[in-house]
């Protein structure tokens, strides 16, 4: 598109008008809370209370280790089983792709309640599962390392489903005649997979590696609705202690604070993210 | 269009926005402009654990539309969401004319006095003070820190303490005589009884008992009844208050620091030797209930009789549990043969400063709170909350009698629960919380300052005299921030 300096240009014109509602809304809900936010955290030293407070640190771990692991072990996943699911020639295949399908269509709220029940020390259904074969029953949510475990899993079994489809959908779009080929050459699947598919996906994988970073680092709902921060206040979340902050402790401004710290460690990912999809357009 | 035109056009549009969302939205944060004159009564009400409650609320705001010509608008939220909307609706400085939240006592306004966000209701305290149950009443005389005043800043309409119920049938399938007056009322024999229940029934089928526990003892840090419950066995080894009824933080006192210790062993021990279930570590509060229900634990100390009355309420076959099934029983004499105070936990009303129509909201809470209004909201939670008015405990038959006239058809004379409960108030001593004694007390509540560190002594075998120390080290810097 360019720009003439001095005519008027209908299209652009149109365009604006059609973007108003978008930067309305965005200036209402992100622009003004962001605004506000800042100035009322700047009118004390919330920041350093913050800083402060023992269980920012352990927050702070904790999200980088559910991040870290959730993210990683999800994108990986979603990677294989998004050629798993290429196999369409088995009926089985196709019918397991529409099952692989239903944790994403289930609502947070009903996974979480019955994740939290299958993982109930005396009575849950996972236990059971350990004691028949003869292992000690675990107290998942009722330990710092079960819980995480259980934030972690449950995370990757709700999410996978929808990265896989993103990776799937990209390996439709891979030419069929590099595989033809490179099986004429006697490629091995190994092979095939590091020279043709993975060259092919490895922008889309960083794409959705950071794209995922952003969205987990501020996920709310699963880590509230599984533990909040239980056994004993150790498995809270930057986002749930901001919650914690503001909405339990009636101290608002310090969980404005902490939403307002992890801002721009969001930005650098946004930005990098960017400049990877902008390198790539 | 020129670029730089486009660009500006657009930074325009957000600023534009951004600045007019502001004056719609808080005129008064920038002081500019006036709210719009109310024209109706605007209440936010906690949703009620029965619909008979939202009912009852219902009704008397139309009979008072009726009455004083005035629109009245009622919203329910839930327990959990009423008080975010409070607090998102005092930063945004349009709150509600009147608002009634489950937490309000430790949660909101022990601090809103002290900030000076409540409005003073001295006046209908005043004309209703000899109906107060005295230590209920004490709850709304909080402090005003803006203002350097006590006063009182709300109105007590409903009050909780906790009870104890128990199966039965579980207790006679141990071999033991089930009859509440044969559970023993000392301290010690008390809660051994329970043990020896839970060892009798595992020896008698350990397949069948073995997730069967003696106590459901609620330990998660989310949890009120936590707190509840550890604040109560305190006051049964207490000799001295953690905060004095004048407000001085009294954890250097070595008898309060015993009596933590206790407190701490107590729970710990009844947890770590097995009598308690592992997941109660993180229990919420509907957690002990479910587990009661579903004949998991033997007994349960519970804050309010949501239990039997889940069960009366309840599907089919469950008013037979009600009334032949379970029982509930009073507390045993403490450790040292002495009834200790019964813990109170009292909801009340709130009003804002910020409220537009705040005279109204007083003249809709006389209303509420008369006497045959307010008992008819009370008596509509099936004795889940009892009254905080003399002339409604005292006088209506409820209180004494309960559900007694649907016992024949189970062939029994009384009702097993709600005359128990209700006279856990009449009799022995009653006291609120540490936080009507100072409002930094709510923030050691919040945080279960208490629960935290006792987990850790259940999760990490951590020292409970450490623990106690660290824990009071931390209830101290909260009192040195309400400064």
């Amino acid at each position: 598109m360019s720009y003439k300096s001095s005519n008027f240009n209908p299209t652009n014109f149109l365009g604006l008008v059609f973007s108003l509602p978008f930067l309305i809304i965005f200036a209402a809900f992100v622009v003004y809370p962001l605004l506000y936010s800042a100035f009322v955290v700047s009118s004390g030293d919330y920041l350093s209370r913050v800083m402060n407070d023992p269980l920012f640190w352990r927050s702070l771990t904790n999200t980088l280790i559910y991040v870290g692991l959730a993210v990683n072990i999800k994108m990986f996943l979603a990677l294989v089983l998004s050629g798993l699911l290429t196999f369409t020639q088995f009926r089985i295949v196709k019918v397991m792709s529409y099952l692989y399908l239903l944790p994403w269509a289930v609502p947070i709220i009903a996974g979480v309640i019955s994740y939290r029940w299958m993982l109930q020390k005396e009575w849950g259904i996972v236990n059971k599962f350990l004691s028949d074969v003869g292992l000690q029953p675990v107290n998942w949510l009722g330990s710092y390392e079960g819980a995480m475990v259980a934030l972690i899993s449950f995370h990757v079994w709700k999410w996978t489903p929808l990265w896989t489809l993103t990776f799937y959908a990209a390996r439709q779009g891979i030419d069929p005649s590099l595989y033809e080929v490179a099986k004429i050459d006697g490629a091995s699947r190994l092979k095939e997979f590091l020279y043709i598919t993975w060259p092919q996906l490895k922008y889309l994988y960083i794409f959705n590696t950071m794209l995922s970073t952003i969205w987990v680092t501020g996920e709310f709902d699963i880590p509230y609705l599984l533990t909040r921060g239980e056994p004993g206040e150790t498995t809270h979340m930057l986002s749930t202690l901001g919650f914690r902050y503001a909405f339990v402790l009636l101290r608002i401004r310090e969980g404005l604070s902490l939403y307002l710290l992890v801002i721009p460690v969001l930005l650098i990912f946004i930005i990098m993210l960017l400049r990877v999809f902008g390198g790539r357009r | 269009m020129k670029r730089a035109t486009v660009i500006g056009v657009i930074i325009a549009v957000i600023v534009i926005a951004a600045l007019a969302s502001v004056f719609l939205v808080q005129p008064r944060i920038l002081g500019i402009g006036e709210a719009p004159r109310p024209t109706k009564l605007v209440i936010w009400w906690n949703k009620g654990y029965y619909a008979e409650e939202d009912l009852a609320l219902m009704q008397a705001a139309q009979e008072f539309e009726r009455m004083k010509g005035v629109d009245v608008e009622v919203s329910f939220y839930t327990t959990e969401d009423i008080p975010k909307k409070l607090i998102a609706a005092l930063e945004a400085k349009s709150p509600p004319d009147l608002a009634y939240a489950h937490f309000e006592d430790w949660m909101l306004s022990p601090r809103w006095a002290w900030d000076g966000i409540l409005e003073d209701v001295s006046d209908i305290i005043n004309e209703n003070k000899d109906r107060y149950i005295p230590e209920a009443l004490q709850t709304a005389y909080l402090y005003n820190n803006k203002e350097g005043k006590y006063s009182y800043y709300k109105v007590p309409i409903q009050m909780q303490t906790i009870h104890i119920h128990y199966w039965k049938d579980l207790v006679a399938e141990a071999g033991l005589d089930p009859s509440p007056e044969k559970i023993p009322k000392t301290w010690n024999e008390f809660w051994n009884f329970w043990f020896m229940v839970q060892d009798k029934l595992r020896a008698k089928d350990p397949e069948k008992y073995k997730n069967v526990y003696a106590t459901g003892w609620t330990l998660g840090t989310g949890s009120t009844d936590a707190f509840y419950n550890f604040e109560t066995i305190y006051l049964y080894y207490a000799t001295k208050p953690i905060v004095t009824p004048d407000g001085k933080l009294n954890v250097d006192d070595p008898a309060v620091r015993e009596a933590l210790i206790k407190t701490f062993e107590f729970i710990a021990n009844l947890h770590k030797r097995g009598y308690n279930p592992e997941g109660a570590l993180t229990w919420q509060d509907p957690d002990n209930n479910v587990a009661f229900h579903s004949r998991t634990i033997i007994m349960v100390p519970n804050p309010t009789i949501s239990i039997p009355a889940a069960q009366y309420f309840g599907a089919a076959g469950s008013r037979e549990n009600y009334y032949t099934k379970f029982a509930t029983v009073d507390w045993p004499k403490g450790p040292d043969g002495r009834d200790p105070p019964r813990l109170i936990a009292v909801k009340s009303l709130l009003v804002f400063k910020d409220s537009k129509n705040r005279e109204m909201a007083k003249e809709f809470i006389r209303y509420f709170i008369s006497k045959d209004v307010l008992n008819g909201y009370t008596k509509a939670s099936a004795g889940r909350w009892a009254p905080v008015f003399k002339d409604i405990l005292n006088e209506d038959k409820f209180y004494f009698e309960g559900f007694k006239a649907g016992a024949k058809a189970f062939k029994v004379e009384e009702d097993p629960h709600v005359p128990v409960a209700y006279n856990q108030f009449r009799t022995g001593k009653l006291q609120p919380f540490y936080y009507v004694y100072h409002p930094a007390y709510s923030q050691v509540y919040a945080e279960r300052t208490w629960i935290v560190y006792l987990n850790k002594v259940i999760l990490e075998n951590y020292p409970i005299d450490k623990a106690v120390d660290e824990a009071i080290a931390r209830v101290k810097q909260i009192f040195a921030e309400w400064k």
